[in-house]
């Protein structure tokens, strides 16, 4: 928590100045980009790899109503200057830390490097692996000049995990002649079915004990800095700190916490 | 490693900042996008404007041909204000002697209606 609050000071209080950019798409046209560099996922489950993170995909594409952002499909109902309200879907991203080949792993090489498991947690690969989910519900933005508020809520739409989940999220960001920085503040909230389906230990895994995974809270911080070179390139550097809250008594896991760092150089095609 | 990597962040960008503010002539203006209901609405918003030259010069921003601010032998200033802005509304740094035409900006106006555009709804570069 105390790098959250390290965070908020240094980009919330100090920089008043500058102004968010609007990020406009053409309708009808798919917006393809790549960033290839240097990064890496923390995994908190035990015995979990890292994810070495060498390239991030940027892929959006919107119609007049319907949308496809990296990775999120919706159909918007409401788009006025300041509100937004879409129906949306997505893949519930709990399962990425237990598979490699969920869509947030494509572009993810696995390390083979794996931590000893120590006697009071349990190893992923002992367990039953979680099935995927598809989550579907409503997004509702608000859009200001300078910052952006969303809230989504999402249900199990595929009978897998039958939980919801909330997320909220703060944004702004701040254009400085070097580039855009930017900042964004969340907070997700995973019920109790959804959070004991993926971080339960359940009877039919037999490994000698249950475990009943409550409802959690988990906040999270992000802050990117966008820089262009020209029209089609640019460099690109986030952080994304993720605290896994009340989620880290589950004995699957090592950490109580979950790092994303990247560092490269963007292309649109 | 977070706290290192946060530093290496904020270290990058201020360099990056300190770096760029030694390049030649610059003329910016933030906001670059302005959203409005309809395409003959009126853009209310602040406008922030930044400016270097490489020699120093008496300058002044112009709202296509009235002048906004201007400034004496300067090589650098920044000014905002309140702007009602609408599409095709050019703004420009003008020497006041020569009347040369230093660089030029403007916002680009969006209608919601015109739907021609729309505001993406998720960070761009956000997969992971």
């Amino acid at each position: 928590m105390k790098h959250l609050f390290c965070i908020f000071i240094l980009f919330f209080c100090s920089a008043t100045s500058a102004k968010q950019i609007d990020e406009a798409i053409e309708q009808g046209e798919l917006r393809l980009g790549l960033a290839l560099g240097l990064g890496t996922i923390s995994n908190p489950l035990n015995e979990g790899d890292n994810f070495p993170l060498i390239a991030i995909p940027d892929i959006a594409y919107y119609g007049e109503r319907f949308y496809f952002d990296n990775g999120q499909l919706g159909l918007t109902l409401v788009d006025e200057k300041h509100h937004v309200i879409s129906l949306i879907s997505e893949l519930n991203p709990e399962n990425r830390f237990f598979v490699t080949w969920h869509p947030a792993n494509v572009f993810i090489v696995r390390n083979a490097y794996t931590e000893p498991a120590t006697r009071d947690r349990i190893s992923i690969s002992e367990i039953n692996r979680p099935n995927w989910a598809l989550d579907g519900g409503l997004n509702y933005q608000y859009i200001a000049d300078s910052w952006r508020f969303s809230a989504d809520v999402l249900h199990d739409i595929s009978g897998v995990h039958f939980g919801h989940r909330v997320a909220l999220s703060f944004a702004k960001g701040w254009q400085f002649r070097s580039g855009v920085l930017s900042v964004r503040l969340g907070l997700d909230y995973l019920s109790h079915k959804l959070a004991d389906y993926y971080y339960g230990i359940q009877a039919d895994d037999n490994v000698g004990q249950t475990f009943e995974q409550d409802a959690a809270v988990l906040p999270h911080v992000e802050v990117s800095w966008q820089m262009p070179i020209n029209e089609r390139f640019g460099l690109l550097a986030k952080i994304k700190y993720h605290n896994l809250g009340s989620l880290s008594d589950s004995p699957l896991f090592s950490s109580d916490e979950s790092v994303t760092i990247f560092t490269g150089v963007t292309h649109v095609f | 490693m977070f706290f290192r990597y946060c530093l290496l962040l904020v270290i990058c960008a201020l360099t990056s900042f300190n770096a760029t503010a030694n390049k030649s002539t610059e003329f910016q203006l933030t906001p670059a996008v302005c959203m409005v209901q309809n395409s003959d609405d009126v853009c209310q918003i602040e406008v922030n404007f930044v400016w270097q030259t490489e020699t120093t010069q008496d300058v002044c921003i112009l709202r296509d041909q009235t002048p906004l601010k201007c400034w004496q032998s300067a090589t650098n200033g920044n000014f905002s204000y309140k702007a009602d802005v609408q599409f095709g509304t050019v703004y420009s740094l003008v020497n006041r002697k020569s009347g040369e035409q230093i660089a030029t900006a403007k916002i680009k106006v969006q209608s919601s209606n015109t739907k021609s555009q729309r505001r993406r709804l998720r960070t761009p570069w956000s997969f992971f």
